[in-house]
């Protein structure tokens, strides 16, 4: 089979982490559900995910980019030679700083996620309706 | 930029995540939202993350963004109405 | 600049870890009131007395610098960047925060005392709001910004929700969705700077970006500033987010209104400072802050003289006041600089008036709502037609009440005179001549609306046939009352105890 001429994974992740962003935006200004918003919520977590993730990726790397964990395989192709084994691995690995980022924000969205799903039981207990709109209007005798 | 073929999945899959984020706020059953915009969405990006050499954000995004959030959201719908008004 | 591994006079990290311990402990120990109420007093205790113990003799404090990789480093490497994570203590943070902790750990004390059974629970809260927000003040990652932004965010809206009504939970509700998207924006606009530059110490950008000048052009930078722009004004309540915090001061309970209000201005201080040091190199920046914050003023002065509601009102001045605060901080002086790297020419003057101004907006604005607190305790809701002729049987309190308000409206010698008076003269002496013209209309604003509030709720006499109401002031709330007026004129009178340190802060920060 031969190769094909198209842009790098790098760049067709942040491409794709852009425009979950920007759906997940949308969808929670403009759609009226509730349940719709948190999916929004969710879409942009992923969108700005993706984003980090694909910071960290290297491109053009002579070898192949591997995974960020020293392994024995290393150690073994350079000879037991540890200066230029860490030199290699240096060379190759992944960028890990922004998947720490990206671990953390997985969990804080959990966390936030959870106090939303709360609130909006609590809401639907006490108004019927999952509609944003009926819910989160202001009546004006209540100012 | 030349690639090898064998990665073209992966342009597919990214492609296709958006897509999937779309179709996902359109039903009006919300448990079918749920499981394809949480747990359908969560799992593709899985793959992603690991084909991006981050097999460890991989793990926690399986386990916490395409598993657990999605079961609490569905637990939600399951409490409140399935049926978009 | 690595530092040595923890050692006992790096007290630094105390900020944060105190409340945050005695929140789990009150939380734990839910159920017993005594022993909440002592441990949450020895807490606030220690924290107001932090900004006395730690002393700043090096101004950056870096934690987590593996000693492996200290090691590595010895053997010659160059290294301009820290490798830990940073925190900056400097003399502006401590009045910020001995500020912010004095006033916060006066609301806790009347928050103990004024609810029956005092909640663990409500407590845990409240204290984790004060543990994010003393971090925030301290932070020099743009990453740990970010967390302690989302649990800002999530403790605000639990504390609103602390109320069980119904409009409380639409409120919590909306401010969470909210926060989300701010955080979600101010995360990405931190991997925007991290790809950028390749740090997430915000020195070290800020090296970055003084040494380096040819890549400051790139359009990424420019989204990275319209992101954290974003999470600034919703931290700090400006439009188009006004609306949202404004309510969430409204319908919490009031002395809860004065802690997240404190927050709002040490989140909008610190944030503003951390763009000015990041972004002072175009021309956008101090603009767009400058529009923001102008907008800010105008509509909460203007929305604050057409209330109702004693909360509502003094939410809007809050809002306005943040409003003269940001217009402060969007006073920096652009940079001249040349390729060969000449940094920059400051003038500090105009950030210090403003953050000066966010010192005694903390105070004052506090000390209203605990005005409203008192009144809140007494009939169960704090709409203004429906109270009248409290001056006869409660002189005290009306005099505190009136020394505050007349504080915030600018009267001299009181504290935000000093500060406004400072603002005004420094926009019209540098070309911002309009911005000084609205700052004054908006103090006029100000003064109407705290004045229409005081008219009908004090002097109005009594219904035909009514005795006059006796209001009841616990000790913590006359207590608060009095040392935030004592504040108000001795800061009033001595301005520069307070200036000065901003000045030698801002300094430190801006001079690398």
């Amino acid at each position: 089979m031969g190769e094909l001429t198209i842009v790098n994974i790098q760049t067709a992740s942040f491409i794709g982490s852009i425009s979950l962003v920007l759906i997940g935006l949308v969808a929670v200004l403009f759609i009226d559900n509730l349940i719709k918003k948190v999916l929004g919520l969710m879409f942009l977590t992923d969108g700005v995910n993706l984003f980090l993730v694909a910071l960290g990726y290297r491109v053009n790397v002579p070898g192949g980019a591997v995974i960020p964990i020293f392994t024995e395989g290393f150690f073994k192709a350079h000879n037991a030679s540890m200066a230029t084994a860490i030199g290699d691995f240096s060379a190759r690995a992944g960028f890990c700083l922004p998947y720490a980022l990206v671990l953390t924000n997985i969990v804080i969205g959990a966390a936030t996620m959870s106090v939303v799903l709360g609130l909006i039981i609590r809401l639907y207990q006490r108004h019927g309706t999952l509609s944003s709109s009926e819910i989160l209007t202001e009546r004006m005798e209540n100012d | 930029m030349t690639v090898p073929v064998s990665d073209l999945p992966i342009y597919a899959l990214i492609f296709a995540s958006v897509a999937i984020a779309i179709l996902s706020l359109l039903p009006r059953d919300l448990y079918k939202a749920v499981i394809v915009g949480g747990g359908i969405e969560g799992l593709s990006l899985t793959v992603l993350f690991m084909r991006l050499l981050a097999p460890d954000v991989a793990l926690t995004q399986a386990i916490l963004a395409s598993a657990l959030i999605p079961a609490l959201i569905f637990i939600t719908v399951y409490k409140t109405s399935r049926w978009e008004s | 600049m690595i530092s040595p591994l923890f050692s006992f006079k790096d007290t630094v990290p105390l900020f944060v870890v105190i409340p945050i311990v005695v929140a789990v402990l009150s939380n734990f120990l839910y159920k017993r009131g005594r022993a909440v109420k002592v441990i949450a007093g020895i807490g606030v205790i220690c924290l107001v007395s932090l900004p006395f113990l730690t002393s700043f003799d090096k101004n950056y404090y870096v934690f987590g610098a593996h000693p492996e990789v200290k090691s590595f480093l010895e053997r010659g490497v160059a290294m301009t960047f820290n490798l830990g994570i940073a925190y900056q203590y400097t003399q502006l943070q401590m009045v910020i925060l001995l500020v912010f902790s004095l006033m916060a750990a006066l609301a806790v004390g009347v928050a103990l005392t004024m609810q029956r059974r005092t909640s663990g629970v409500y407590l845990f809260l409240v204290l984790m709001a004060i543990s994010a927000a003393c971090a925030v003040a301290l932070v020099d990652d743009i990453f740990n910004l970010f967390v302690f932004f989302e649990i800002c965010t999530v403790a605000q809206a639990g504390i609103v929700a602390w109320m069980h009504d119904d409009d409380s939970f639409k409120t919590a509700l909306k401010y969470m969705l909210l926060g989300s998207v701010a955080g979600a924006m101010l995360l990405l606009g931190a991997g925007f700077l991290l790809g950028s530059t390749g740090v997430l110490n915000i020195s070290d950008m800020f090296e970055y970006f003084t040494s380096t000048l040819k890549q400051q052009d790139v359009p990424i930078v420019f989204m990275g500033l319209a992101l954290v722009l974003f999470a600034w004004t919703y931290g700090g309540g400006l439009p188009p987010f006004h609306t949202i915090k404004s309510e969430l001061y409204a319908r919490a309970s009031p002395e809860a209104g004065a802690i997240l209000q404190a927050i709002s201005k040490v989140m909008l201080i610190s944030v503003g400072i951390i763009i000015a040091r990041l972004f002072f190199w175009r021309d956008v920046t101090w603009q767009s802050m400058l529009i923001i914050s102008t907008f800010a003023m105008i509509i909460g002065g203007a929305l604050a003289m057409i209330q109702n509601d004693f909360r509502r009102l003094i939410a809007y001045v809050a809002v306005n006041q943040a409003g003269i605060v940001g217009i402060g901080l969007s006073f920096f002086r652009k940079l001249s600089y040349t390729p060969t790297g000449v940094r920059y020419a400051w003038g500090h003057d105009g950030m210090a008036f403003g953050i000066f101004h966010g010192f005694n907006e903390i105070i004052v604005t506090s000390a209203l709502f605990i005005s409203a607190a008192v009144l809140y305790q007494a009939y169960g809701h704090t709409r203004m037609p429906d109270i009248r002729g409290l001056l006869v049987k409660n002189r005290d309190f009306a005099l505190l009440t009136l020394i505050s308000m007349l504080a915030v409206s600018g009267l001299p010698p009181l504290n935000c005179f000093q500060s406004e008076w400072r603002l005004i003269q420094f926009a019209f002496g540098h070309g911002f001549a309009a911005v000084g013209l609205l700052m004054v209309v908006s103090t006029v604003m100000v003064f109407f609306a705290l004045t229409k509030a005081f008219i009908m709720m004090f002097l109005r006499p009594p219904e035909a046939g009514e005795e006059a109401p006796a209001l009841k002031m616990s000790f913590a709330i006359a207590l608060f009352l009095v040392v935030a007026v004592g504040l108000e004129i001795f800061f009033g009178l001595n301005p520069n105890l307070v200036i000065s340190p901003i000045k030698a802060g801002l300094g430190v920060l801006f001079g690398g």
